[in-house]
């Protein structure tokens, strides 16, 4: 569904992603895993056509990436990026007006599990309360590829656990779910798939049952194995 | 591009008030003034209501430029970007939605005063002298330049696509600055100092038009230089953001 052929892209002297090849099919959850600065979000920003790759290509469907990619593609970034002046209703607005796969009912719904008010100003929202708005909405759109970009962060327990149930709600034989996070625990528990990157490279991309199964590790493991002496 | 002209309308729609405002504020206090046969006040508020215009209707103009660059250089950038939507309909869009503000603006502000100068012939003078020096002045300025509805057509067509090409030359560099610095201190500054020399070269190609071919002839050939540059530099702006621009 999702392919990258020696996907590079430079920001003046530093290569936040380079040369990289990874191909990803529909009917998984992949975990993007790496520390700061291992060009995950770059990558997904390339998905989206947000940021134009310095040399490689993307594909969707085996097409470059688009405008017909961005029709079935939802991203979340790891930012706040809605207009100041708009309340919670106006974010939904704005979706139902901009693509034919949101769903008013489902944002609702996911708002309403989220505990977020249509009437709140998204300048007024708390951190947490931003990222639970950001993946409604997101969620409430019936894409081909999810790609969220630490959808847990600054999310308490209890609201993490619905985040964690309306993402593998979300999930299907023919959907693709991309998320990155830190918390590479909780990744585990929903992931069936791991695409570790480093310094902009991709390191490996590994099927976590298998990897359970040949090398007996699990992907927390596999992990601080990768970046144990870069992080530790 | 219903829905992407809405936006930008809504994105703009706080300075706009504030004029409108600023605006009913002081034409209250105009016709307040007027009624109670104050003459300074009256004369005061005239003048701050000319400025209002002028400087109002300036300023939506610019905004639509400011508007671009926030988004392109801010995180809501991601909400147009990650739309379906081509570089090509959002910049129609944001062009499309300053002219019909700008041509809001300009028939708001030229009917209330046209509204207070009845007023206040009504009260100080005769209509009909007012005409006489509007004319002369008009004339003063060109004895060529006849007040008839052609020439105010091509007069308003002349205005309309010299806008079109500002503010196309202004997106032009904006765009270009920001693709190839993008995130870089000095952006902004670029941006300003490249619509400058775009400017230059504008002005210097229009004047090559020889002078003999009448004030007429001149303005419509001016606006017809206009008209193809704001294309050659909208699908300039368009190509490059679609293909270089990262926000």
């Amino acid at each position: 569904m999702l392919e990258s052929k020696d996907l590079t892209k430079v920001f003046g002297n530093k290569t936040a992603v380079d040369h990289v090849n990874l191909k990803l099919d529909a009917g998984h959850i992949v975990a993007l895993l790496g520390p700061n600065g291992s060009g995950k979000t770059t990558w997904m920003k390339m998905v989206t056509g947000l940021i134009k790759p310095s040399s490689g290509s993307m594909l969707f469907r085996g097409e470059p990436v688009g405008l017909e990619s961005r029709k079935h593609i939802a991203y979340m970034s790891t930012e706040p990026y809605f207009y100041t002046w708009m309340t919670v209703r106006d974010v939904g607005r704005y979706y139902e007006d901009f693509f034919e796969d949101y769903s008013a009912q489902k944002y609702e719904a996911l708002l309403r599990k989220m505990e977020l008010d249509m009437q709140m100003k998204t300048k007024t929202l708390s951190s947490g309360m931003m990222a639970k708005l950001k993946i409604a909405v997101t969620l409430a759109r019936n894409a081909d590829v999810y790609m969220l970009d630490e959808p847990f962060n600054g999310i308490d327990l209890l609201a993490r656990d619905e985040i964690r149930a309306s993402i593998i709600e979300a999930a299907g034989p023919d959907k693709l779910l991309i998320l990155s996070s830190h918390l590479v625990e909780e990744m585990e528990t929903i992931a069936d798939q791991a695409a570790f990157m480093h310094s902009g490279r991709l390191v490996e991309k590994r099927d976590l049952e298998e990897m359970r199964m040949t090398d007996g590790v699990s992907m927390t493991d596999r992990y601080r194995a990768i970046y144990g002496h870069v992080e530790g | 591009m219903k829905n992407l002209m809405k936006y930008e309308f809504r994105k703009t729609w706080g300075t706009k008030l504030i004029i409108l405002g600023l605006t009913v504020f002081l034409e209250v206090v105009f016709l307040a003034a007027l009624f109670l046969n104050k003459e300074d006040i009256t004369g005061l508020s005239a003048m701050l209501l000319t400025l209002l215009a002028i400087f109002g209707i300036m300023f939506v103009g610019i905004q639509s430029v400011i508007t671009l660059h926030r988004d392109m250089n801010t995180k809501q950038s991601y909400m147009l970007f990650m739309t379906p939507n081509s570089s090509y309909k959002i910049l129609g869009s944001k062009m499309l939605e300053n002219g019909l503000s700008l041509i809001a603006a300009g028939v708001f502000f030229y009917a209330l005063g046209f509204l207070d100068i009845v007023l206040l012939l009504d009260r100080y003078g005769e209509l009909d002298q007012l005409w006489k020096l509007f004319r002369q002045i008009m004339e003063s300025f060109n004895a060529e330049l006849e007040l008839n509805a052609r020439s105010i057509a091509i007069f308003l067509l002349s205005m309309v696509s010299s806008w079109f090409c500002t503010l196309s030359t202004a997106y032009f560099a904006d765009i270009v600055s920001t693709a190839l610095l993008n995130g870089k201190r000095m952006n902004g500054l670029m941006s300003f100092a490249l619509f400058i020399v775009l400017s230059l070269v504008t002005g210097w190609i229009q004047r090559q038009i020889p002078g003999s071919v009448g004030v007429t002839n001149m303005l419509l050939i001016e606006a017809g230089i206009s008209l193809i540059l704001s294309i050659v530099m909208y699908y300039f702006s368009a190509r490059l953001m679609e293909r270089s621009l990262s926000v």
